[in-house]
Order: C-alpha cells, then sequence, then structure tokens
C-alpha cells in the first residue's frame, strides 16, 4: 500500500482526537483532527488518508480543522471519512470533495414483525427483494425515463419518486432536506450526464452498495430507539445504501474535468490535482453546486423507489399493505455531499460550505432544520458495518455543532484494499462463512462479494465507540445483518 | 518491448492500475487494455462492434482520463466492454482511436471489478528510459 510518503506528526489531544500540526506542510492553512483510539489510528497511519486530511487542510478559504472520522481511510483527493468546512467569504467548494457518487446515502425503515415470525420465510423474502430491487453492474433501473422526466427528478428528488407511486407523503419528513436539496439547475447538467441518468432511477448498482434487512440486537438508548420506532430486541428492520450512480458520477467527472482546467486561471496550485476546486462566488462555482443538487435530488429519488421496492418485497412475503403503517421510513442520511450551513465561528453565526466525503450529517437535538419527531432527540445518524458483523443506529450529539461542523462517521471504514480482500478468501468460503453466521445472501456478481468480505472493514463498533466517546453522536441501537441483497 | 502493457496497484477504497508503452499511442491502448481487464478478463471479450471514440484534453493527463472515461460512458449506457484499442491521431490535446468489443453478457461475462469513474488523484503520465509510464486511479 502506498505509506512511503514522510510520516506524519500526530499530537494526541485526548482518547480519541488526534491532530496534524499545520508545520507538517507550510501550504496547511488549518490543522487537522483525526477521530480514533489508540487502536484504531494504527490502522489509519497505515495507508494514505492521513496526507489527505492534511491536503485538505491546503484548499484555500478552508476553516477549523480538515477532519477525519474514525472511518477514514485512502480515497482519492478527500479521504473517505473527510469533513472540511470553507467560507462562502473567500472559500472553494471541490467537487472530487464531495466525490463521484454524489449523495450516496443510507436509509432504514422499521418493521412491525419480529426476527421469529420472518424465519421460515428468509428466503423467499431474499429471492423477492432480489428480484424488486435491479441491481449489479450494467443492469437497468425500475424506469427509464423521458429527458422531460429527468428534469423533474433533478428538481423534485424525493417528490417525484412519490407522485410517481413510489412511497407516500409522510417518507418526506424523516428524509435530509425533505428528499429535495434547493437550488437544482437542470441546465448546469451535461448531456452526457443525461444519458446516464436515464436508465438508472431505482437501481441499487454496485461495489459497496446493498440492501439488508437486519435484526435489532442491542439498544443503547430505549427512549431515542422508542421515537424511531425501534420498539425491542428481535425487531427487523431494512437498510438501504446507495446513490446517484452514473449519474452523479458523470455530474462530478465534468465539473472536476472544469475546475481541473481553470486552476491556473483561479490562482490555485493545488497538491492533489483530484482537489480541483471552484471559487464558491465563482459562477462555475455556483454551476457546479447547482448541478451538485440535481444530482443529490436524483439519489433520493433512487433510494425513494428502492425503498417503494422493499415495502413490496414485505407486503407480497407477509401479506400486509406496502405503506408506512407497516414499515415507516426511520431516516435518510446523505454521506457525499456539500451544503451551506450556519455554525458560530468567533461568537458569530456563519455560512459554511461543508464538504462531507463518506460523512453523515449529525445534528442535535432542538436544532432547527430537523423534523418535530425528532427534535427532542436529534438526527438519527445510520452507520452500516459490514455484512458479517453488525451496523449501527445513533442520533446527532451537541459535540458535532461545536467540534465536527455538525458531521461525524458513514460506515466502517475500509481496513484492507480491495485487491487483497479478493486474494485473502474466495468467494465460496465467503458465502459459506456468512451462510454459517445465519446471513442469507443474493448476489448478481460473487467475485465482487468478496472484495466487500467483513474482514477487508475495521470493527464498525470501535468506530461509532469512538464518534460516541467524543461526543459527535450517542449510540442507540445495533442491527445484525439477516439477509444481504448486492449487485 | 519487455515491459508488460500494464499492472495493477493495491488501493484501500479503489483499484490503481500502471499503463506502460514505448510510444504515446501505445501507452494510452495499455491503458485501455488495463481498465477493460480489470472488469472482464479479455479472453472473454469477442471483437464485434467497434466504436470511434473522439476525445480532447488540455494535457496528457487529462487526455488519459477523458479516453477512459468515454469508455465508462460506453459501458453505462451500452453496456459495451472492449478487448482491442487503435489510436489513430493523438496530439498534446485531441485523441482519436477506436475499440473493438461486444455487450456486456452476464451469462458469458465473468465482472471482477465494477469500476466507475477515472479520479484525478495522483493521475500520471511521466517519460521513461523505455518509453512511457502512467497511473491511474479508478473509483469503484
Amino acid at each position: 500500500m502506498g505509506n512511503s510518503k514522510e510520516k506524519i506528526p500526530l499530537e494526541r489531544v485526548d482518547p480519541y482526537r488526534w491532530r496534524i500540526p499545520k508545520r507538517f506542510n507550510s501550504e496547511m492553512h488549518i490543522p487537522g483532527m483525526v477521530y480514533a483510539d489508540d487502536e484504531l489510528i494504527e490502522q489509519i497511519v497505515e495507508d494514505n488518508a492521513l496526507h489527505q486530511v492534511a491536503n485538505v487542510a491546503t484548499l484555500p478559504g478552508v476553516v477549523g480543522y480538515s477532519l477525519g472520522m474514525p472511518d477514514i481511510h485512502w480515497g482519492y483527493g478527500f479521504p473517505v471519512g473527510g469533513v472540511a468546512a470553507t467560507s462562502v467569504e473567500n472559500g472553494v467548494v471541490s467537487p472530487g470533495g464531495i466525490g463521484f457518487d454524489i449523495n450516496c446515502g443510507v436509509r432504514m425503515l422499521a418493521t412491525d414483525l419480529l426476527r421469529d415470525q420472518v424465519r421460515g420465510k428468509v428466503d423467499k423474502l431474499a429471492d423477492e427483494l432480489f428480484s424488486n430491487l435491479p441491481s449489479g453492474v450494467g443492469g437497468a433501473g425500475m424506469r427509464q425515463l423521458s429527458s422531460g422526466d429527468m428534469r423533474d427528478v433533478m428538481v423534485r428528488g424525493s417528490a417525484w419518486a412519490i407522485e410517481e407511486g413510489y412511497g407516500f407523503s409522510e417518507d418526506l419528513e424523516v428524509t435530509e432536506e425533505q428528499g429535495c436539496l434547493a437550488g437544482a439547475n437542470p441546465d448546469k447538467v451535461s448531456n452526457t450526464a443525461l444519458q446516464r441518468g436515464l436508465k438508472q432511477p431505482g437501481s441499487l448498482g454496485s461495489g459497496n452498495h446493498f440492501c439488508e434487512v437486519q435484526v435489532i440486537d442491542h439498544i443503547y438508548d430505549e427512549a431515542a430507539a422508542r421515537v424511531m420506532g425501534i420498539e425491542r430486541i428481535g425487531q427487523v428492520v431494512v437498510t438501504i445504501h446507495c446513490g446517484s450512480r452514473g449519474f452523479g458520477h458523470q455530474i462530478a467527472e465534468d465539473y472536476i474535468r472544469l475546475a481541473e482546467s481553470k486552476q491556473q486561471e483561479f490562482g490555485f496550485h493545488l497538491v492533489d490535482r483530484q482537489l480541483a476546486c471552484l471559487p464558491l462566488d465563482s459562477e462555475d462555482g455556483k454551476a457546479y453546486l447547482a448541478a451538485m443538487t440535481c444530482g443529490a435530488n436524483f439519489a433520493w429519488a433512487n433510494r425513494q423507489m428502492l425503498m417503494h421496492g422493499v415495502r413490496q418485497a414485505f407486503a407480497s412475503v407477509f401479506g400486509r399493505k406496502a405503506r408506512p403503517k407497516e414499515t415507516p421510513l426511520v431516516y435518510d442520511v446523505c454521506h457525499n455531499i456539500a451544503k451551506m450551513e450556519e455554525y458560530e465561528v468567533d461568537v458569530q453565526m456563519q455560512q459554511f460550505c461543508v464538504h462531507r466525503k463518506g460523512a453523515t450529517r449529525a445534528f442535535p437535538a432542538n436544532h432547527p432544520v430537523l423534523p418535530e419527531k425528532y427534535q427532542a432527540i436529534g438526527q438519527p445518524v445510520l452507520i452500516p458495518g459490514d455484512m458479517g458483523r453488525y451496523s449501527f443506529v445513533l442520533v446527532g450529539a451537541e459535540g458535532s455543532m461545536q467540534q465536527s461542523f455538525g458531521s461525524c462517521c458513514h460506515g466502517a471504514g475500509r481496513r484492507q484494499s480491495r485487491t487483497a480482500a479478493k486474494k485473502s478468501m474466495s468467494s465460496r468460503a465467503l458465502l459459506d462463512q456468512l451462510d454459517a453466521k445465519g446471513i442469507t445472501v443474493r448476489v448478481h456478481s460473487k467475485n465482487l462479494l468478496t472484495e466487500e468480505a467483513p474482514s477487508a472493514y475495521k470493527d464498525a463498533q470501535k468506530v461509532v465507540n469512538v464518534v460516541h466517546n467524543a461526543g459527535l453522536a450517542k449510540l442507540v441501537a445495533r442491527l445484525k445483518p439477516l439477509i444481504v441483497v448486492k449487485g | 518491448m519487455s515491459q508488460q502493457p500494464y499492472e495493477v496497484f493495491e488501493h484501500t477504497a479503489d483499484i490503481g492500475l500502471h499503463a506502460y508503452g514505448s510510444t504515446l499511442p501505445e501507452l494510452f491502448a495499455h491503458a485501455a487494455e488495463g481498465m477493460q481487464s480489470l472488469m472482464v478478463s479479455p479472453e472473454q471479450i469477442r471483437a464485434q462492434v467497434s466504436r470511434e471514440i473522439s476525445v480532447e484534453g488540455h494535457d496528457p493527463v487529462s487526455l488519459l482520463i477523458n479516453w477512459l472515461n468515454e469508455l465508462i460512458f460506453l459501458f453505462d449506457t451500452e453496456y459495451l466492454i472492449f478487448r482491442q484499442f487503435e489510436i489513430e491521431a493523438l496530439t498534446e490535446t485531441r485523441l482519436q482511436g477506436r475499440a473493438h468489443g461486444e455487450a456486456y453478457d452476464t451469462e458469458r461475462h465473468d465482472l471482477s471489478s465494477a469500476i466507475k469513474a477515472v479520479t484525478w488523484h495522483e493521475a500520471a503520465v511521466e517519460r521513461t528510459n523505455d518509453g512511457y509510464r502512467a497511473r491511474i486511479i479508478f473509483d469503484i
């Protein structure tokens, strides 16, 4: 792995925080701050993630700290698990800092079923989910859209999907931004991106994207869990992880290319071309944000459609209706996005462009943008672990507003490369291992499954413990996988 | 030429490729072969259809990235995978080439990786004693 670069100096701030001082690199405008315990930091220093935290600290107009969450690992440009805020006065937006999969995110539905009620029907449910949720490489989604429909999707997000029959209006309240970020402008999206998106609405895709049926295994905070509709151990929930598919990738690619070609014009000399950025107050910067918003709204529509497929699968297998009463949406969070948000800096509220690259928003209780339902407990934070061990539900905590621009981790984080993961285990051995744990798998490409082997990931329990202990978010419940559906 | 056309290197979240060529056109063809081989082994791909590809860039790195991205676009929109590439014309800022392959078929093609994008992270096209070397990291 690429760890041959200069060693990064790390200063231990407390048991969960490590500072990368500005002196490491004269180009850094701010220090870095990485959230990890002693064990996780040992894994983190193994790849290039910390150099990327330092690189992000060189972005024009970046403020506070360049942040690394405990699931941090080597990405491209930004580390995965990276957060950075830039000033709206003199700052930039870095399209690569949002990433290719714009508004990749997670949503979770609760069900009124217990594990025992599902036991005899696991295979049937797995088959039904696999057939209802288009997935895999090169596969079309639930709908092929016209260019006109696509414009609607770009502007309206989840609301478009609901109007087309994929879900219900009450789903919107429990979706980040109500499933539609304002400021979309389809004219800022290329025809190439449009072409890539037309066939893909309502599709999971491949890679680390999935739909999992999970069982509540442990409840840390009963009161918060109850507000979310998580009532007891053994309750069945469903998690969907996916994003904006080729559409978002093309938007990212178009604007990274544009930004890259204009770095000299803007007078930027960045250490990594993938960090290429655009001033927030420039026409190009505004155009990117308007196009990114189209990608984000497409992703919300996509997850909304997939959720409908999940509800239909449960309806058909358990003879009930596909509606929120039986399968309520708990929440939908995005973890690859730029948001204009306000934070108190120097005793006054200021607006920043918060880049979250593999990081989840984690607003605490009483935050004005949260739905009434979650005002008292804070925003649900959904953290998938790996397909063999567990995933977690948390709520945002006050510390996130003071320390991390309202953000926390987004997953377990990889510890092993895809190539190494593939070499270390055959797909047959992995399927056997999952089967022995009582996990039913449906997958299009078995070859791709081994890249996602549990052993390729950090221990998600350790990752969420860090954000809990650092005060960024609070643990609510732990979930164990029962069915895994992947591309 | 003694050196291999391409080799894979490890990256935590994604996958990296070094491509080699005694000339720039050969480097571009090898990079495309390397990227396709990460998805489906070339022996499994038949050269049944071809596509004319023309891309522009402002330097060799951007030209290489745009060339590879065009292949990803053809996969995403027409499900095409390729095994053979001809670079017909190449300048500092423009490439014209042809790719030969077929539509991806889940029955016959064993997919080993799903490449979603070409990144600029540490991307490079360099002169070497034997010609050229490119370094590219793909988003998976």
